[in-house]
């Protein structure tokens, strides 16, 4: 059964009602139940059956609805683009016995609600997690425990990790000091139960326990409170921080011929391979590798670099893959073997994880993809590549206008990242299937989706995929079931 | 493999929030905040930068200070030019620390400082002359932003993300009681105190409050509001940038005259005109750097190149209907770039050349600087001078430093050049040179060591350290007589010469 709570702002009570949608699908089929589908983050759907390389070009949208999905305001506090208020971590589910499943989500209050997926009661009464009105990310539920992250500091809250036990009912949380945790995935749980995430801008500095523009490891104690038990951060951390060049992105963890790997990403646009028995070596800063640059010449904190969500599989020859959406112009320096084009507005990387001398791993570029209008998240389904250009203008300062321009003469540079311009000059979004193995696109939405996204995900199951848009649109393409043949 | 993880613990100490305060307020600056908004750094033309988050005699006896990236811009060469000197903002966009640069080949550039990247680049139309040395033609003058007349201490970094929350910590609540938030920044540093559960009561759950990163209320519309202007959107970069402050604060404007004498305001973010281009000067003039004070933009002009007299030029900065005033040297040319006094009065050495009544030459003037009408010069015979005037503080008296072919460095008061014989200096020093060279025709560099507080009564500062009372015992033994000298004169203060040749 596909979970399909595709938009993070959507009232509880309806992201419930559209989980339940599809449960018609036969059983046998794929669940997508956590964002990226697994702890690990990988966006890799290993069981999708109905997706092939061969069928997606006949990928139809087979029905589209829209859902009134304003947010009512219930008390006098301020919402605004950065802290907006709502339900904004994308729910997870868990199948408790077969054919049952509970939701689990974070209401506006902060209150975690259990939900049954097959007819919307509380399974258990909504509980205190977090203060009210905060900003939590994509919840990731591992054996009994409830894992979020918070940014922006929204409704007060501290920018932290946070667990809820659902035995104990008892929440704990590792602060980093960091900046924003807004990886949009949430975070990422290894095998060995470490939650790893990534920290926005704040001054990286160990020995002042300030462990800005880094990647954390947590684990929970045998008091199940949250334990830093790792960090990274790059050798530039505290440049990034100049520039605004966040680790925004959800870290990947997975495991490939015996080792324990975690890759992370930010608006700097690069990669980093990291080991996970030892994150960032003796120093914490050094990787297995660091890639050139993808994207993001400019260094620009906007509309450049990786924002989206990576994703990490391996096909019928194990051969590892990483998959890296970015926004803006890919970077002048980077080449792949593969390329359909230099995408100007953002586009998708593949790389191949490869020990290239004994103990030596690599992450080399396989592949480049076309141009897409601000590529975001990245399914992996059966060896097709999903991903989408979310349309959105990700701008968020404002451009110079010349004395005899429309509008001017205007001196830009300022901060404005707020809705009423974005919403003006946002395009729309477009859905894309491309070939895993060499980034051929085999697909795409064309026009039919009117409306952009902001941050919306992406879900993949059962030969459909899920986008929702800015107007409270929900698609869904598939393969219709005559084609599944 | 052992590996230090420093444990957090929860704490919930009464210090943490003050550290966290002063963590967060630190945490305000982001990048180097340091400007070069005119050529020689400020409108005394001083080449000086009072603070430098990164530059110290410390950091620079330390490794690090290497090349870090160098780019190649298309700009060809005319008469032995490629690139004038740039001036630098320090942050375009909120974050990105620019240079923009002026090509003698009619172009600027703009620069990333970090990466060495083309920002963008404008080049500006019409064909150019071919030129000759004397008359290169082009952009002769580097570009200026709107300069301070007192010199500014570099404030808080633009961006004041300054998200820092002291030191890392954990907290775990009891069973339905919702996570426990410590204070901001968790515990305080030190030792971290093992980990425990905090007692109930001292964890409760917060009440909502309002967002924390609520936007300042002088943005009340994100659009772009169509013909919205004020009527004097450049009189100032402050001015131009309204009122929003900190990351709501546009980038601003630099300065350029082009190869056919108009004056330009350039949006630094993407080098467009913001103003209605005017014309200033005449095209092909030889035209000196640029610097933009008050409601006004100068420059002088020599060699009479484009038809242009040699004297002083400025035009006014604010409105669509440009004014443009001259002063003529009837006399010699002036020499590089015009300062300023604190006061705000126009300095320009102008340098030999034969004298129509009412001209000036090898002579220091002062300038009003609305009307350019002289207020003030000195000149004395035998004294050639051949660079520009620097202008530097002391107890409270702007002080002009120039210097002269035999190598010597005069010292005359700003409010007073030369005196009531308009021939007198405060101080002249002994030739450095020895007579046998001179110094280059470019601005000498100053500096004042303000770090170390006077031990004697009006004593100047810098010819002292803490623990020497004695005046002159800060001095190296090179400048040592140059402080007796100053110390003797009254209250000028040591400085260092650049530009030597010889």
């Amino acid at each position: 059964m596909p979970v399909v709570c595709w938009c993070v702002l959507v009232p509880l009570r309806q992201c419930v009602a559209l989980a339940v949608i599809g449960s018609w699908i036969p059983l046998m089929a794929s669940d997508y139940l956590t964002e990226g589908n697994d702890p690990g983050r990988t966006g890799w759907m290993k069981d999708e059956k109905v997706f092939t390389p061969a069928n997606v070009k006949d990928i139809k949208l087979l029905w589209k609805k829209r859902y009134e999905s304003t947010f009512a305001h219930s008390d006098r506090t301020v919402y605004h683009t950065l802290c907006l208020g709502g339900q904004t971590a994308v729910p997870a589910m868990e199948q408790v016995s077969p054919g049952e499943y509970t939701i689990y989500a974070i209401g506006w209050d902060g209150r975690l609600h259990q939900i049954n997926a097959a007819d919307g009661s509380d399974v258990a009464p909504p509980d205190k997690f977090l203060p009210p009105n905060g900003k939590p990310y994509a919840l990731n539920v591992v054996k009994g425990v409830v894992y979020t992250a918070t940014a922006q500091g929204c409704g007060g809250i501290p920018n932290a990790l946070y667990s809820y036990h659902l035995a104990t009912r008892r929440a704990s949380t590792f602060l980093p000091a960091g900046g924003g945790m807004w990886g949009r995935r949430g975070a990422a749980i290894s095998p060995e139960g470490v939650v790893y995430m990534v920290t926005g801008d704040a001054m990286f500095s160990p020995q002042a326990m300030s462990l800005g523009n880094a990647i954390v490891g947590a684990r929970l104690d045998d008091n199940q409170q949250l334990q830093l038990v790792d960090y990274f951060a790059p050798r530039n951390a505290n440049w990034m921080r100049a520039r605004d060049l966040d680790m925004n992105v959800t870290p990947m963890a997975f495991d490939y011929r015996g080792r324990k790997f975690l890759v992370g990403t930010s608006k700097e646009c690069r990669l980093w391979l990291l080991d996970r028995d030892a994150l960032g070596g003796e120093d914490h800063r050094t990787t297995l590798h660091t890639t050139p640059l993808l994207c993001n010449d400019d260094q620009a904190f906007d509309a450049k670099g990786v924002w989206g969500a990576m994703a990490a599989w391996q096909d019928s020859r194990g051969v590892q893959w990483v998959l890296v959406p970015f926004w803006g112009p890919v970077s002048r320096s980077f080449r792949a073997p593969i390329e359909y084009g230099r995408p100007k507005m953002g586009g998708v990387a593949a790389y191949k994880l490869e020990e290239t001398t004994p103990g030596q791993w690599r992450l080399n570029p396989a592949w480049l993809s076309r141009d897409m209008d601000m590529a975001e998240e990245v399914v992996v389904a059966n060896g097709v590549v999903f991903a989408y250009g979310s349309g959105e203008d990700t701008t968020q300062t404002l451009p110079d206008i010349a004395w005899n321009e429309p509008g001017g003469p205007w001196v830009g540079g300022g901060l404005n990242p707020y809705s009423e311009r974005r919403i003006l000059s946002s395009r729309h979004a477009t859905l894309y299937a491309l070939d895993g193995q060499t980034g051929k696109e085999l697909w795409s939405s064309g026009n039919q989706i009117t409306s952009w996204n902001h941050w919306s995900g992406l879900t993949v199951a059962n030969g459909r995929a899920y986008l929702g848009t800015f107007d409270g649109t929900l698609y869904s393409f598939g393969i219709p079931a005559g084609a599944r043949q | 493999m052992r590996r230090r993880i420093v444990h957090s613990h929860t704490r919930f100490a009464a210090l943490a929030a003050t550290i966290a305060a002063v963590v967060i307020v630190g945490g305000q600056s982001r990048g180097n905040p340091t400007e070069w908004p005119t050529a020689y750094a400020d409108a005394q033309r001083t080449s000086s930068i009072r603070n430098d988050v990164s530059i110290s005699i410390e950091t620079m006896s330390a490794p690090g200070f290497e090349l870090q990236w160098k780019t190649t811009l298309e700009s060809p060469v005319r008469h032995g030019v490629s690139l004038g000197p740039g001036v630098i903002t320090s942050g375009v966009n909120i974050f990105t620390p620019l240079s923009t640069i002026a090509a003698p080949s009619n172009q600027v550039f703009a620069i990333d400082n970090d990466t060495g990247n083309l920002f963008w680049t404008r080049g500006f139309a019409g064909a150019l002359a071919a030129g000759t040395a004397e008359c290169p033609g082009g952009i002769s003058g580097s570009l200026t932003r709107m300069v301070s007349l007192t010199p500014q201490d570099p404030g808080p970094g633009r961006g004041g993300g300054g998200r820092g929350r002291g030191s890392y910590s954990s907290a775990v609540g009891e069973p339905g009681a919702g996570v426990p938030i410590p204070a901001r920044g968790g515990g305080g540093r030190g030792v971290p105190a093992p980990a425990t559960t905090p007692p109930a009561a001292a964890a409760p759950l917060p009440a909502p409050a309002p967002p924390a990163a609520a936007p300042p209320s002088p943005v009340t519309s994100s659009t772009i509001p169509p013909g919205q202007w004020r009527t004097s959107p450049f009189p100032t970069n402050a001015a131009a940038q309204g009122s929003w402050t900190g990351l709501f604060r546009p980038s601003g404007v630099v300065y350029a005259v082009s190869a056919d004498g108009m004056f330009r305001t350039l949006g630094v973010v993407s080098g467009k005109d913001l103003q209605r281009p005017a014309q200033f000067l005449p095209a092909g003039a030889r035209f000196s750097d640029l610097i933009a004070v008050g409601d006004l933009l100068y420059t002088s002009t020599s060699q009479g190149c484009g038809g242009a007299a040699d004297g002083v030029w400025a035009i006014n900065i604010p409105g669509d209907t440009k004014s443009v005033i001259s002063w003529k040297t009837n006399g010699g040319r002036p020499l590089g770039s015009v300062a300023f006094t604190t006061s705000g009065m126009l300095i320009v050495a102008v340098g030999p050349g034969t004298v129509t009544p009412g001209g000036y030459a090898n002579a220091v003037v002062a300038l009003d600087p609305k009307t350019l009408a002289v207020k003030d010069w000195y000149t004395q015979p035998g004294v050639e001078i051949v660079a520009p005037p620097v202008i530097f503080q002391e107890a409270g008296k702007d002080i002009v430093a120039i210097t002269t072919k035999d190598g010597r460095i005069l010292l005359l008061d700003a409010d007073s050049l030369g005196g009531a014989s308009h021939a007198m200096p405060l101080f002249a020093s002994a030739s450095l040179t020895g007579g046998a060279a001179t110094f280059a025709a470019q601005s000498p560099a100053m500096w004042q060591q303000r770090a170390v507080p006077s031990g004697a009564a009006g004593a100047p500062a810098a010819c002292q350290r803490r623990k020497h009372s004695r005046p002159h015992a800060g001095c190296s033994s090179r400048s040592r007589a140059h402080c007796r000298r100053a110390w003797e004169l009254g209250e000028t203060a040591p400085f260092r010469v650049g530009h030597y040749s010889g």
